[in-house]
């Protein structure tokens, strides 16, 4: 009777300690993927500020920005006249903003299909690719503001688009 | 007999610490579940609905002036805001409605899987709401931006908001 009852007690005290290790384990559990996610949300408002500054940075640059000309101060303008001028160039910018793709993409007025920007075609066409051949990595997309000089009846006048500006920059390891 | 009983109270006491411990284990899972689901990463930022409702505000629409200039987006609002109409007779609101909602349709996929779920924009003063159009479902993740467009001592809001 007495083992019976030794027995019993030993069981109860493995399932107590087997029960308070579980415990403790989940707590453990709930705690490593609370500060998980905390680490995630840093890593995400850190990948924010780092598009943000990108695109800002490229979009305010000499050789992207409107500056005051279309009357689009405060806002991120893309020149596109001086971009298809730059796009010419854009081997002497070589390892310059520090990004592996630039492309700029009119959304509205919409146009069919993708119709790459050349020298002949523009401003009739959607897409410039200012720099190509990157090997991928992160995407960053932005609305900016298109702006080029429009000519109507012999007059120019200021036209600004909608689009996106575009940059991919290799992920570091 | 008393052994009997104290033993039959052990075994209860056992099964019932077993059942509470089963409940916290379901608890502590479904509020891993919950919080690991509510860890993905943002469809929308809040700098995308600012950097969007500028460059709209820049986009140059085909309502033209006596001055024989075509107005942005910002200066229509304040045009449509006081009832007049472009130069070639068509009204400005009914133009800045279409630009908008042109826009806004070519900006921002709210079908299939896409991860936004719906948007809204609004634009008005104190006294009267100028434009509102929503497309999409409304959801409780949203960012958004306003942009205050001031004119003679009054100033209408631009107010979008992206659901997620």
């Amino acid at each position: 009777m007495k083992s019976k009852k030794s027995q019993m007690k030993i069981q109860q005290t493995a399932f107590m300690l087997l029960a308070v290790t579980l415990f403790f384990a989940l707590v453990g559990l709930a705690f490593v993927s609370f500060q998980l996610s905390g680490v995630k949300e840093s890593a995400t408002e850190l990948q924010e500020k780092n598009a943000r500054l990108t695109i800002s940075k490229l979009a305010n640059s000499p050789e992207f920005t409107c500056g005051e000309a279309f009357g689009t101060k405060g806002v991120s303008c893309v020149d596109m006249d001086k971009v298809m001028k730059l796009k010419e160039n854009e081997a002497t910018y070589k390892g310059f903003w520090g990004v592996s793709e630039i492309s700029v993409r009119r959304i509205y007025p919409k146009t069919t299909g993708t119709v790459v920007c050349t020298p002949s075609k523009y401003p009739n066409c959607n897409v410039i690719e200012m720099r190509v051949g990157g090997r991928g990595g992160t995407f960053i997309p932005n609305y900016v503001s298109l702006c080029r000089k429009g000519v109507e009846n012999g007059e120019l006048y200021n036209k600004c688009e909608m689009g996106l500006l575009m940059v991919s920059y290799e992920d570091r390891q | 007999m008393m052994e009997k009983i104290r033993s039959k109270l052990g075994q209860e006491e056992m099964v019932g610490f077993a059942i509470i411990m089963v409940i916290v284990f379901v608890i502590m899972l479904v509020f891993l579940g919950f919080s690991m689901s509510n860890s993905d990463k943002e469809a929308v930022e809040s700098y995308e609905s600012q950097s969007f409702v500028q460059s709209m505000l820049a986009y140059t629409t085909p309502c033209d002036d006596y001055k024989e200039t075509y107005l942005k987006t910002r200066d229509l609002i304040l045009k449509c805001d006081n009832n007049a109409t472009c130069a070639n007779g068509n009204s400005s609101c009914e133009i800045l409605v279409t630009t908008l909602r042109g826009i806004l349709m070519e900006s921002w996929n709210v079908e299939g899987n896409s991860s936004i779920k719906g948007y809204s924009l609004k634009i008005g003063g104190e006294e009267k709401e100028l434009v509102s159009l929503e497309r999409g479902n409304v959801t409780r993740n949203s960012k958004g931006y306003v942009e205050p467009v001031p004119r003679g001592g009054k100033t209408v809001y631009v107010s979008f908001v992206a659901y997620y």
